[in-house]
């Protein structure tokens, strides 16, 4: 920014003018120097990438995941569910209904 | 006060079912079987140096870790659109015929706050092998009115073998000696699976493109 103001100071002849004109050059400066980071966004890579995961304990919790929003796969230190029998593959179809007890109709349920 | 509708105290059998339908399971475990230098199955304290990184910014994960010094590093991704697992698999323990997969198939869980899986009641449910080909073949599975299909391909000549009535062991290719990576594929589906399944590869880069969209837009 200071370079930028100095160089076109000399440019700028006219006395009167001069100190007009070094404060416009030194708003355009700072608007220059702004554009560099853009205001109002965000580096979502930089952002997203300083929360991967990173293990080195048998003993995490866990499960890490991979999915698609609608489908998960959850796995332990070995990249699959080879240690953990309770990590499951999930979609939001995966649902099921064991049958009516006895034969009877769920719509006979009464409000007690 | 307003009374809860469940249970009604005269129809107990009828309330249970009730308050625990439907509920939500696991479609089906995957892992590796990994042996030891004398032959015996490793277990999660035999693993040395492990680690693991999960990107993010691609949904890919990466997990490293030796077996008797012979050193085990599986890629796993799930591909953005469908509901299909990738596993690129990369180890000297393959040709030494000392690594495999299996899947296991459980019955859903009644349980409260259980994890939806049953591995104790097989007789419950079913689990048929069908479209054999020496590279792929296709699970069909009942768990009372619910049915689903479990495809399954994999790189070079690997074969499959029935282990118990709902597990399966899949053996890749150890014939040349020389292959060390192997890629399989597995696609979950409520309908029949009609197309082939995908590549490791193409699963990849959908992975990438679902998840780079998704970080850069918000919207899944």
């Amino acid at each position: 920014m200071n370079l930028f103001f100095l160089t076109n100071l000399r440019i700028a002849k006219p006395k009167s003018c001069r100190i007009m004109l070094s404060w416009v050059l030194l708003i355009v400066g700072f608007s220059l120097n702004a554009q560099q980071v853009k205001r109002g966004t965000i580096n979502r890579k930089a952002l997203v990438t300083r929360h991967n995961l990173n293990l080195t304990n048998t003993h995490f919790a866990g499960p890490t995941q991979v999915g698609n929003g609608d489908f998960a796969y959850g796995f332990d230190i070995t990249g699959m569910q080879t240690f953990n029998d309770q990590f499951t593959t999930m979609s939001e179809w995966s649902w099921h209904s064991s049958p009516p007890p006895g034969g009877k109709d769920p719509n006979s349920f009464k409000k007690p | 006060m307003i009374a809860y509708d469940l249970p009604n105290p005269k129809q107990p059998a009828l309330s249970q079912w009730l308050a625990s339908n439907p509920h939500r399971f696991n479609l089906g475990r995957i892992g590796l079987i990994l042996k030891k230098r004398d032959g015996s199955i490793a277990k999660i304290s035999d693993l040395g140096s492990p680690s693991q990184q999960l990107n993010l910014w691609e949904g890919i994960s990466e997990s490293h870790f030796t077996i008797d010094d012979e050193t085990v590093k599986v890629t796993t991704i799930c591909d953005g659109q469908k509901d299909i697992l990738g596993f690129k698999i990369q180890s000297a323990l393959i040709p030494l015929n000392r690594l495999s997969l299996f899947i296991e198939f459980p019955y859903a869980s009644l349980g409260y706050f259980s994890n939806g899986s049953d591995y104790t009641t097989p007789k419950s449910h079913q689990t048929l092998m069908s479209a054999i080909t020496k590279n792929s073949v296709i699970f069909d599975r009942r768990l009372d009115s619910t049915t689903y299909q479990v495809g399954c391909a994999w790189t070079g000549n690997g074969t499959i073998e029935k282990k118990a009535a709902h597990r399966y062991i899949m053996h890749p290719a150890v014939s040349n000696g020389m292959t060390n990576t192997v890629e399989y594929i597995f696609d979950f589906s409520p309908s029949k699976i009609n197309e082939p399944l995908p590549s490791f590869a193409a699963v990849k880069t959908s992975s990438i493109k679902h998840w780079a969209d998704f970080w850069q837009s918000g919207v899944p």
